[in-house]
């Protein structure tokens, strides 16, 4: 649902209207408040269209429900303050600047006091594009180093190796992560680059993967290196509050915060070219062309398993019936999903370095995530694809206001 | 050439606020988001403001009600010149707020300005003539905007300078001597006193703070590295690190590494004289208070100067001694121009010292690769700090004209 809406709705203004159903309309309802916010002010338009605003303000942080940005920036950081009033002045920077630079602005001259303030990628204007900057904390922010092991979110903890995993120590965990999303690649990296430079000296950059969601071909989700739409399948904005946001047996501070989970992906591309048409939708469970499950015709019908028990049409160890078998035993395991591909040259062998940035959000990190990825041990998909970095993390909640900064509530415990 | 590189690893490390000490700040430098979208919308006609001899600031009056955004500057003058707006008056007087250089004849070229409340004018410093001050503006804008920054004049420097370049000669003098030991270990077959001559002396050359390019292809030759693959490098390595590359091995091979020591003493021998023949520029002088930090980031910090003997700690602390010693000099430069000089010392003060504690632990003799990711982590973030608030001195003290 999500993914089939086409964000020139957005540019448009149309958004809201018939998109209501998924996270889209909530994403819609945020770029709209915005732009009509700063109608007064068309200053920075992008290359191709009006200006997208998405309000870094509410119960939430925007990256997570909202339609992801084409491009994205993982960053793992480690806090290199060491007491909680360090951490506490990092996290303030970083509000300020997310505040500024989600809302497009007009960097100030510094005339000859300095270097100047903004490193100019984006042109004299930094427009706001789609920005969003979705800030988690890792287990190990809860430590001895801040006094914060009492606060700690009650699931979050490091991410283990599972079956099929090859991690790589260098690409995984991180005290802090930021997923920096936007409509362009530009956009994200003058981010990345900018709240780098606030927080210099504060936090030391840890690991980072960028990825892109290319366009829809020819329509619907974008597809991945595989060749298969993705992003289908999420659930609805009506079951975020049971899937996605934390629960009430959660500290008091986290309310409207997320587990958040990353998978650096590696996908062999070259072996799974070498592959026959059938057998990849039948690893996969729908058609490639098309998206449709191997239930329906199109990729608008939902997969449906109730009368195939044996797995005559949707193979039982197919990628999405393993996934969510669509079962009312296993409807609380599904989660938030936010994929891009990324493309990291070549490997050593002179095979291609492709793979899936993997993000998902939800209420319980054991209860999807965990359960899921295991029981996707041994799939049939796990000769095509290696894990090979990431981590668990959790969202904060969202910034109220302008005053406002992440962590209030964590650290004022 | 010097010039060209450190220029480039301006833009690219160009910084405002930086360690953690400085993060306190940005509430007061304003980048706050209630200062989001300052500047007038499109469509609103920019001011133009004439630069010349003549009619320095005609049209500058606009600025009363516009302080904040772009002003169009014209050259109508048949000089090439600099223009600034600078503050008239008040406890500013004659700090510059805004500042246009390369304005060619002719041309008309943006400027942006974001005045806080004052007396403004501009000044027009067209070549071979003195300045001219136009008329003064009085500005109603916000209590916030640019720091204005009075310029400094390059004869403020002088003296400094020439202190500085007699202190380096004078180290200079001790790394030749470190040298000369390293020759005569090195004939006795005395490895580890080499080893120890090599490490005090690369150490000491550290203290001349002959970062980016500041020596020249004398520094190349000194202190290069590398250009790549043996396969690929037309111009092998020589000097510290082409010795150590073949001193920190288990059988030296000590005949060809005398020959190295000799050709590096005659270098450093040709550097003693040049220093001694030819007088340092401040602006080298200015630049060295980041340039040593940045050179300490890309060149140490990250592995690739370790040619073997594992001593990126002694070389850190070479180059922060080196920061501190040029930082000092320019101390009686830096009040009014600078936000929080003692901060700068402070700051200085915590990374050489944190330095000094990874001294003591096993990363004194491993490859920066081989430290545990923490002490990394902690060096590499503090010293990428102080370069972030070492920056600014660079633009604010750089010597200007002021007649
Ligand atoms: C490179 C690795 C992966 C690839 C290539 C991949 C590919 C796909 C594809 C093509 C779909 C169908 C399109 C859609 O509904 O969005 C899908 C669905 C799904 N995938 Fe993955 N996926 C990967 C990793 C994962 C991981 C690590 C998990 C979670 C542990 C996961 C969980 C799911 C879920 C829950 C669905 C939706 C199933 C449904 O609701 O019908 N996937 N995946």
């Amino acid at each position: 649902m999500s993914a089939s809406m086409d964000r020139r709705g957005l540019f448009r203004g149309l958004a809201g209207t018939g998109l209501a159903a998924g996270a889209a309309g909530l994403a819609a309802g945020c770029a709209h408040a915005g732009a009509s916010a700063r109608a007064d002010e068309p200053a920075t338009d992008a290359p191709d269209g009006p200006d997208r605003v998405i309000s870094p303000y509410g119960e939430h942080q925007p990256g997570i429900a909202g339609e992801p940005g084409s491009a994205v920036s993982v960053l793992a950081l480690d806090v290199v303050a060491t007491d909680r009033g360090g951490l506490a002045e990092a996290l303030k920077a970083l509000s300020s600047r997310v505040g500024t630079l989600t809302q497009g602005y007009a960097p100030r001259p510094t005339g000859i006091s300095g270097p100047p303030s903004d490193s100019g990628v984006l042109g004299p204007d930094v427009p706001a594009d789609g920005l969003t900057v979705t800030v988690s904390v890792g287990a190990s922010l809860f430590d001895h180093r801040f006094g914060l092991a009492g606060a700690k979110p009650l699931r979050l903890k490091p991410m283990h190796a599972f079956a099929d995993d090859d991690l790589d120590a260098a690409r995984c965990g991180g005290d802090l992560l930021l997923q920096v999303s936007a409509d362009h690649g530009d956009t994200v990296l003058h981010a990345v680059r900018d709240l780098m430079r606030h927080t210099r000296g504060a936090l030391a950059p840890r690991w980072r993967i960028d990825g892109a969601r290319p366009p829809s071909r020819p329509t619907g989700a974008p597809r991945n290196h595989l060749g298969f739409k993705d992003g289908i399948a999420n659930p609805s904005a009506d079951d975020f509050d049971a899937l996605v946001w934390a629960g009430d047996d959660e500290p008091a501070w986290t309310a409207g915060g997320s587990y958040h989970v990353v998978r650096i992906i590696r996908m062999l591309t070259e072996f799974w070219d070498r592959v026959g048409l059938s057998e990849q939708e039948r690893m996969i469970g729908r058609r490639r062309d098309s998206g449709a499950p191997l239930s329906g015709s199109t990729d608008a019908d939902d997969p449906d398993y109730s009368d195939d028990p044996r797995g005559s049409v949707t193979p039982l160890d197919s990628h999405i019936r393993l996934a969510n078998p669509r079962t009312d035993a296993t409807a609380d395991q599904r989660m938030l999903r936010r994929a891009w591909n990324y493309d990291a040259g070549l490997d050593l062998a002179g095979n291609l370095d492709l793979g899936l940035v993997f993000t998902c959000f939800q209420t319980d990190l054991e209860r999807a995530f965990e359960t899921v990825q295991h029981r996707l041990q041994g799939e049939p998909l796990v000769d095509y694809i290696t894990p090979v970095g990431g981590g668990y993390f959790f969202a904060l909640p969202g910034l109220r206001d302008e005053q406002d900064r992440y962590g209030r509530g964590l650290l004022d415990t | 050439m010097p010039r060209i590189s450190s220029l480039a690893t301006r833009v690219v490390a160009a910084l405002v606020v930086g360690t953690l000490g400085l993060l306190a700040v940005l509430a007061v430098v304003g980048l706050g988001p209630r200062h989001v979208a300052t500047r007038p919308a499109r469509g609103r006609s920019r001011p133009v403001v004439t630069a010349s001899v003549t009619r320095c600031g005609d049209g500058f009056d606009a600025v009363a009600t516009q302080p904040v955004g772009q002003i169009d500057v014209r050259d109508d003058d048949s000089r090439p010149g600099e223009v600034r707006v600078v503050a008239v008056g008040g406890a500013r007087d004659g700090a510059v707020y805004a500042d246009l250089e390369l304005l060619a004849p002719g041309t008309t070229v943006p400027l942006a300005i974001d005045l806080p409340t004052g007396s403004y004018a501009v000044q027009c410093l067209m070549e071979d003539e003195e300045p001219v001050t136009g008329g003064v503006v009085d500005v109603q804008g916000a209590s916030t905007g640019t720091r204005g920054v009075p310029p400094v004049d390059q004869s403020e420097l002088l003296r400094t300078t020439l202190d500085y370049q007699a202190a380096v000669g004078h180290r200079l003098g001790r790394v030749r001597h470190r040298i000369s030991g390293l020759v005569q270990h090195l004939a006795s077959g005395d490895l580890p006193a080499a080893r120890h001559d090599w490490i005090a002396a690369h150490r000491g050359y550290q203290l001349l703070g002959g970062a980016y390019g500041a020596f020249g292809e004398l520094g190349d030759a000194i202190d290069g590295l590398p250009h790549g693959p043996p396969t690929l490098d037309r111009h092998p390595v020589t000097g510290f690190h082409r010795i150590e590359h073949d001193l920190f091995t288990a059988r030296p091979h000590t005949a060809r590494l005398i020959g190295d020591a000799r050709a590096l003493a005659s270098d450093l021998a040709a550097l003693s004289h040049r220093l001694r023949s030819t007088q340092l520029a401040p602006l080298d002088l200015v630049l060295r208070a980041h340039e040593i930090t940045e050179d300490l980031l890309q060149r140490t910090l990250t592995g690739r100067d370790d040619l073997g003997s594992h001593t990126a700690l002694a070389t850190a602390d070479g180059d922060l001694a080196a920061t501190a010693d040029v930082l000092r000099r320019l101390r009686p430069v830096l009040t009014g121009r600078v936000p929080h000089p003692a901060r700068l010392f402070t700051d200085l003060t915590t990374t050489r010292a944190l330095v000094r504690r990874l001294a003591r632990t096993p990363d004194a003799h491993r490859s920066v690769a081989q430290w545990p990711r923490v002490d990394r982590e902690q060096l590499a973030s503090a010293v990428a700090g102080l370069a972030e608030s070492l920056a600014p001195l660079a633009v604010a003290l750089e010597p200007r004209r002021t007649s």
